[in-house]
């Protein structure tokens, strides 16, 4: 199913993906399957954006479809449908 | 004039406090130490926690804010001046002109910290000067000097002046500037390029014909510490961390500017004076093309994370123009809110505001506020002075921010603040002030995140984003609990829970651009290594400072006539559903009447929002609860 991603000032996703605003094919069915299967087809410089110490940065927010957070540590829980909206971005707030 | 300061009667010391306060009497030429009392710092923590207790104490209810009787409070917070990063921020508390309640407006920079090493732990001015003033502190004591040759100047020529006289590295200074001085009810005070710039306060001070305070902190010492070695211990290894930080990494390389896109993402970001939730052309304010523009950054007193961007417009009508920030609200209210999506023009008005001593986000929903009520021909161009105010007509922005601070033409009445100006305006305009409480909204729209506008609603001081910032909704954080920002419910405690923890950082006074990776159970470490403190060893109990402040903020408001019927938001969050803002698109204010009853319940306030007289006295405030007896219903 096809899933829209969009990397919000994220450090390498330009470089990495050759866009910021892209749809990514996903065999796999939710975050955690997506995240995984990013890092396979576009290797290294993925790992750069997703991965610190060989851990999924926790600063790296990932929010469905506008409105839900999803907490890295439980990727895994959350299913995806085609047409869905993942954005990653980091933490920002204040102002 | 040397006036040296009197001596304390009083010693009962405690680590990192000063123990003292500066009370300045204008109207007398008087500067006395006073000594602050020990239940004082015992129940009230310091900085915000200081400021309201004196406000509630000895300033009477009813006082004009811009007569002699209202009391104008400089409060650097317990750590200030210490080397704990990004804790060194510093408060302004008075009665506001622009809401007629309890305001603070937090600083940054270095003047708070130049406060607490000169020996005080406050600040407190009185009265009023029979002609412009400034102050200046040093180690020799307070003099007070004729202002006439610095009246009339902007803030930038105030401080160079000053500075030139006193020396350039070690004089820190507080000031306003033009619009402070015509009284303008969104006046700021300037240190520096940053500003205490919310409610007004910048007005207070020109009421008091106070143009100027200097500290020379080239005499002070940083406060004594409990327990250094511990103390440094739990700065180097937070520094450590925050070294290779990507939040903190963000926030060096890009400020505030990096927040644009994600509201704007999410539907989050005011267009079109709170109409609509999408920019086309966005990018063009966005983070990136700012970057473009970056000369240099800046940070406050030992901030590591050094958010400041320096910004120089390099080409085009605003070629020149050079600004410290603008932070996203900056690019929200002179963006966002007037369509604007020229960055040289954002810089160049944030520069020009911070000249004339000007609140940003104020002055950009007026001017949002004016597009909107020429375009629904409620304003016409012989009424704004020949002006044609048309949506992302930054040229017109320009004038409009001129006139306010010479309080000309439209601009006399747009200085009044923008709910008095639709009041005066008549014809309906009051429906489209932006304001709660009379503060004009800042750039998260509150029909997208409602725990967030929520908090506007039941702000102490009016439509703030920093009262109690929903860090749930804004930004994902799942303490105490996850939150759907969309849910038209559920958001009481989160409003309550979130205003307490932001009183709690601000007895600090904390930064919330630098707190990447601070818990409150790190506060609580710093506090007690830094005063010796062991009530204030555990994270559950340091959250009752922080409910017993924002209790008695709100017991401040009742006492000047405030209840739950100003407890709101405006007509447009209830009647207009949000257009064109993705996935918050259709969104509107459903249940305002539930929302507060929830936030009440959960802060222990009565229905009309008057906290009971149970919980006044489990905060240690019962002397309060017979002055709200004759508020209750």
């Amino acid at each position: 199913m096809r899933i829209n991603l969009k990397f919000i000032v994220v450090t390498g996703a330009q470089e990495a993906f050759g866009a910021t605003e892209f749809s990514f094919e996903l065999a796999g069915s939710n975050v955690g399957d997506l995240v995984r299967e990013i890092m396979e087809k576009y290797g290294t410089p993925s790992k750069r954006v997703f991965l610190t110490k060989g851990h999924y940065e926790p600063s790296l927010q990932i929010i469905l479809n506008g409105r839900k957070y999803v907490p890295p540590e439980r990727m895994d829980e959350f299913p995806l449908q085609a047409g869905d909206t993942i954005i990653f971005a980091h933490l920002v707030e204040g102002g | 004039m040397l006036l040296p300061t009197k001596r304390l009667s009083k010693d009962d010391k405690m680590s990192v406090y000063r123990n003292k306060f500066l009370k300045i009497d204008l109207s007398r030429k008087e500067a006395t130490d006073e000594p602050l009392e020990p239940d004082v710092v015992r129940d009230f923590l310091g900085g915000r926690g200081f400021g309201i207790e004196y406000l509630y104490k000895h300033l009477p209810p009813q006082i004009e804010p811009l007569g002699p009787g209202n009391i104008l409070l400089f409060l650097p917070g317990i750590l200030a001046g210490t080397i704990a990063p990004g804790f060194s921020r510093w408060i302004v508390a008075t009665k506001s002109p622009l809401t007629g309640a309890y305001i603070r407006s937090v600083c940054g920079g270095k003047f708070g910290a130049a406060l607490k090493n000169g020996g005080y732990d406050f600040m407190a001015v009185h009265g009023r000067a029979d002609k412009p003033t400034y102050l200046y502190l040093s180690k020799d004591g307070v003099q007070f000097f004729d202002a006439d040759s610095l009246w009339g100047l902007d803030t930038a020529a105030t401080q160079d002046n000053i500075r030139d006289k006193y020396g350039k590295t070690s004089t820190h200074i507080a000031c306003i500037g033009p619009a402070g001085e015509r009284l303008v009810k969104f006046a700021a005070i300037i240190h520096e390029k940053r500003a205490a710039a919310r409610g007004g306060v910048g007005a207070v001070m020109g009421s008091k014909n106070l143009k100027a305070i200097a500290i020379d902190a080239s005499g002070g010492s940083p406060p004594e510490l409990h327990n250094r070695e511990v103390f440094f211990k739990l700065v180097k290894e937070h520094n450590e961390i925050l070294k290779t930080h990507e939040r903190r990494k963000k926030m060096t390389a890009y400020g505030t500017t990096f927040i644009t896109p994600k509201m704007h993402e999410l539907g989050i970001f005011p267009v079109k004076n709170f109409q609509e939730g999408r920019l086309p052309g966005v990018e063009n304010i966005g983070p990136e093309a700012f970057q473009k523009l970056k000369t240099g950054d800046y940070g406050c007193y030992a901030c590591t994370t050094r958010c400041g961007n320096v910004f120089k417009v390099a080409e085009g009508t605003y070629a020149g123009a050079e600004s410290e920030g603008p932070e996203y609200e900056t690019i929200f209210s002179f963006g966002g809110e007037i369509a604007n999506t020229d960055a040289g023009a954002i810089i160049a008005a944030d520069a020009l505001c911070d000249r004339l001593g000007l609140d940003t986000i104020s002055m950009g929903v007026a001017a949002g506020f004016v597009m909107e009520l020429y375009e629904k021909g409620i304003l016409g161009s012989g009424a704004l002075d020949g002006l044609k105010p048309v949506w992302g007509d930054h040229g017109t922005l320009f004038q409009l921010i001129e006139k306010v601070a010479k309080r000309e033409g439209i601009g006399n009445i747009l200085a009044e603040g923008t709910k008095k100006a639709g009041q005066l305006i008549g014809n309906g305009a009051e429906y489209y002030a932006m304001t709660a409480k009379g503060l004009e909204l800042p750039g998260y729209e509150p029909r997208a995140a409602k725990a967030h506008g929520l908090g506007y609603a039941v702000s102490n001081i009016g439509g703030s984003h920093m009262y109690g910032y929903a860090r749930q909704e804004i930004s994902g954080f799942m303490t105490p609990r996850e939150v759907d920002r969309l849910a038209d419910d559920g958001k009481g405690d989160i409003t309550g829970w979130n205003q307490i923890k932001k009183a709690v950082e601000e007895t600090g006074i904390l930064c919330n651009f630098a707190d990447t990776n601070v818990t409150q159970q790190f506060i609580c470490d710093l506090y007690v290594s830094a005063t010796g403190r062991r009530d204030l060893a555990e994270a559950k109990n340091i959250d009752t400072f922080g409910e017993r402040i924002v209790c008695l903020e709100r017991c401040f408001n009742i006492r000047e006539g405030f209840c739950r019927k100003d407890d709101t938001l405006p007509e447009r969050m209830f009647k207009e559903p949000l257009k064109n803002a993705g996935p918050s698109t259709g969104e509107v204010i459903r249940k305002m009447d539930s929302l507060l009853d929830e936030y009440y319940d959960f802060m222990g306030y009565d229905k009309d929002g008057i906290p009971s007289s149970k919980k006044l006295g489990e905060l240690g405030l019962a002397d309060v609860a017979s002055d709200m007896e004759r508020f209750r219903k």
